[in-house]
């Protein structure tokens, strides 16, 4: 970890934001302090840039400058921790439903919590003295890397699958890789805070402490859990293709869902959206149901107009192509293969210019067909669920 | 106040219009001149962002010259001042430019268009003979930090200038080819932001590079 601040921070404010849109959408209820949940995300965002030298406490710097990063270092829990007892308020109160992409987010709040505990301790300059580059450290930023990122990205990929191929993954398969990912880290991961504080580094080719050897092979059967897991995943893409046509998601909204997506058919057409929707706060499409609820589904048809949708282009994979060669011939002075490069991403930028029709249009009357047949299928659900006669 | 004109009047800010209310609010979505125009802007202001890091470092490292040449010993301020009389000249050329293209007259616009890249032309020699000066005299990136502050600093600066260039020959040449269509004007309208905001950051760097770093 010479380097990672605040790229920590990159990876998992997009995680924090899956969170959100998964732990509000199955525990039934609008998201708790949005404000300060905003609010945190900026503070999370400012403080991250004045915490990187936590890295270099070792590196003598003095006491001014260690106290300095090593209270920054502990200041950005204190938005952390709103963002994790936000989510904690929001399943309070709420019917909370335990699918696949929750049981992923319980687990982190869990795991995130431990790991920014001990990320804590590690903040503090005398106790770092100690442990800098030990199996402390590395249990710790598993910890929080993997508790938050991997498991908000296996989160993610749960929730929005259907979205995005029109059918859900198998529940039972995604149960049990959670729950052998899960204590598969734990079983891996936990131990190794023990030979850490018993004076491990990291990275060693071999070692002659006895009193470490348990803890390891602790983390050794552990890693046999976690590698069932990943296993579980790959088998729970498997089943789900299979069983496809079983797991189809034919509304639109496999979750009972709050935001916008969940307002399109899955996959949704290439327009997203037939009519835009007008937006009035958070949970839109929660809205919308909700109105629909009480004064049945709108009869009314909007009146659907043309969608100009713009013409797919490989222009960018091309230009990128091009600006590689170009970069990589950079570094190594092939000076030809910097021509090459440049010329091609130019010419390839003018071709794209230069097209005459770039957009094509969806007529109203095909607007209009898909939509109704998503409608249709939200109405269906909806006289299933006996809201509307 | 109804939630229809609460969310005309305030929460509806890109004119997304209503699933529920049916008919009540049409306004559409804004108009491709303003979309485009506000994702070149966020272009822009990254671009600048980037720059700012650049003076930042700049100015940090003024002084570390680690015993080679510092900004009073290189840089000629002549150079530099026929410099930033080119490229504001250009600014103005390309302004021309723009109105030319506004009352459709594509001689003018050639004109002006062509005078842009002949300015615009003007600074880049000025630039790489300086450079390559410098370079000469022993004094390229890898001498001191100052000095690699600097190449980073001005030499991003005059890339952009490079790419605007290659820019403004492809624009004349589509309006050459295919007229004043919609598309085109658009990509004019940004080609312009784009030049006179080279301008404004090499009056900065004019400012903080040359004057304050001649006398250290």
């Amino acid at each position: 970890m010479a380097w990672g601040h605040p790229e920590v921070y990159i990876l998992v404010l997009p995680a924090f934001g899956i969170f959100s849109e998964v732990v509000s959408t199955f525990s039934s209820k609008v998201l708790f302090g949005y404000r300060s949940m905003v609010l945190a995300t900026m503070a999370i965002c400012i403080i991250s840039f004045m915490v990187w030298l936590h890295h270099f406490f070792t590196m003598g710097a003095g006491p001014d400058v260690n106290a300095i990063f090593g209270i920054a270092s502990m200041i950005i829990a204190v938005p952390t921790g709103v963002k994790i007892y936000n989510w904690l308020f929001t399943m309070f109160g709420g019917r909370v439903r335990f699918a696949v992409p929750m049981l992923w987010s319980i687990g982190f709040m869990v795991t995130f919590i431990i790991g920014g505990l001990t990320g804590v301790l590690l903040a503090v300059p005398p106790a770092d003295f100690l442990l800098h580059n030990s199996l402390f450290l590395v249990a710790h930023f598993h910890n929080v890397i993997i508790g938050a990122v991997l498991f908000g990205a296996f989160a993610g990929y749960t929730y929005w699958f259907p979205k995005a191929f029109g059918f859900s993954l198998d529940e039972a398969t995604g149960k049990a890789a959670f729950w052998f990912t899960l204590i598969g880290f734990y079983v891996t991961f936990m131990p190794l805070y023990v030979p850490g504080l018993l004076g491990m580094t990291r990275r060693m080719q071999h070692y002659d402490v006895a009193a470490w050897r348990p803890w390891m092979i602790a983390a050794g059967i552990g890693t046999v859990l976690l590698t069932i897991g990943v296993a579980l995943q790959v088998l729970q893409l498997f089943v789900s293709i299979r069983r496809r046509s079983e797991l189809r998601d034919t509304t639109g909204d496999p979750w009972d869902g709050r935001s916008l997506e969940w307002a399109t058919s899955s996959p949704p057409p290439v327009f997203n959206f037939a009519v835009l929707p007008n937006v009035t706060g958070e949970d839109a499409c929660w809205r919308v149901k909700e109105h629909a609820r009480q004064h049945e589904l709108d009869n009314r048809e909007p009146d659907y107009d043309d969608i100009e949708m713009p013409r797919n282009s490989p222009t960018g994979f091309v230009c990128a192509f091009f600006a590689t060669v170009m970069g990589f011939a950079l570094i190594w002075h092939i000076w030809w293969m910097v021509a090459l490069g440049g010329v091609g991403a130019f010419a390839t930028f003018v071709a794209f210019a230069w097209r005459d029709h770039d957009e094509y249009v969806i007529a109203a009357a095909d607007v209009a067909r898909i939509d109704r047949a998503n409608v249709a299928a939200r109405r269906a659900a909806l006289d299933l669920a006996g809201v509307v006669q | 106040m109804t939630e229809t004109t609460y969310a005309y009047a305030y929460g509806d800010p890109h004119r997304l219009r209503s699933i529920q209310q049916g008919a009540a609010v049409h306004e559409g979505p804004a108009p491709k001149r303003i979309v485009t125009a506000y994702g070149f802007w966020i272009f822009l202001l990254s671009d600048i962002v980037m720059f700012s890091c650049f003076f930042a470092s700049y100015t940090v490292l003024l002084r570390q010259t680690a015993g080679g040449p510092g900004g009073a010993q290189l840089f000629d301020l002549k150079s530099t001042a026929a410099e930033t009389a080119f490229l504001l000249l250009s600014s103005f050329a390309c302004g021309l430019a723009s109105i030319a293209a506004d009352v459709r007259s594509a001689r003018w616009f050639q004109a002006a268009m062509a005078l842009t890249f002949v300015l615009g032309l003007g600074f880049l020699v000025l630039e790489a003979r300086e450079f390559a000066g410098l370079v000469g005299r022993g004094a390229g990136p890898t001498r001191s930090a100052f000095l690699s502050a600097f190449f980073t600093l001005v030499g991003c600066h005059g890339l952009h200038v490079s790419a605007g260039i290659l820019w403004l020959l492809t624009m004349m040449a589509q309006v050459y080819a295919k007229g004043f269509r919609a598309d085109i004007m658009r990509r004019l309208l940004c080609f312009a932001l784009f030049w006179h905001a080279l301008d404004i950051i090499w009056v900065a760097i004019f400012s903080v590079v040359y004057l304050i770093g001649s006398g250290t």
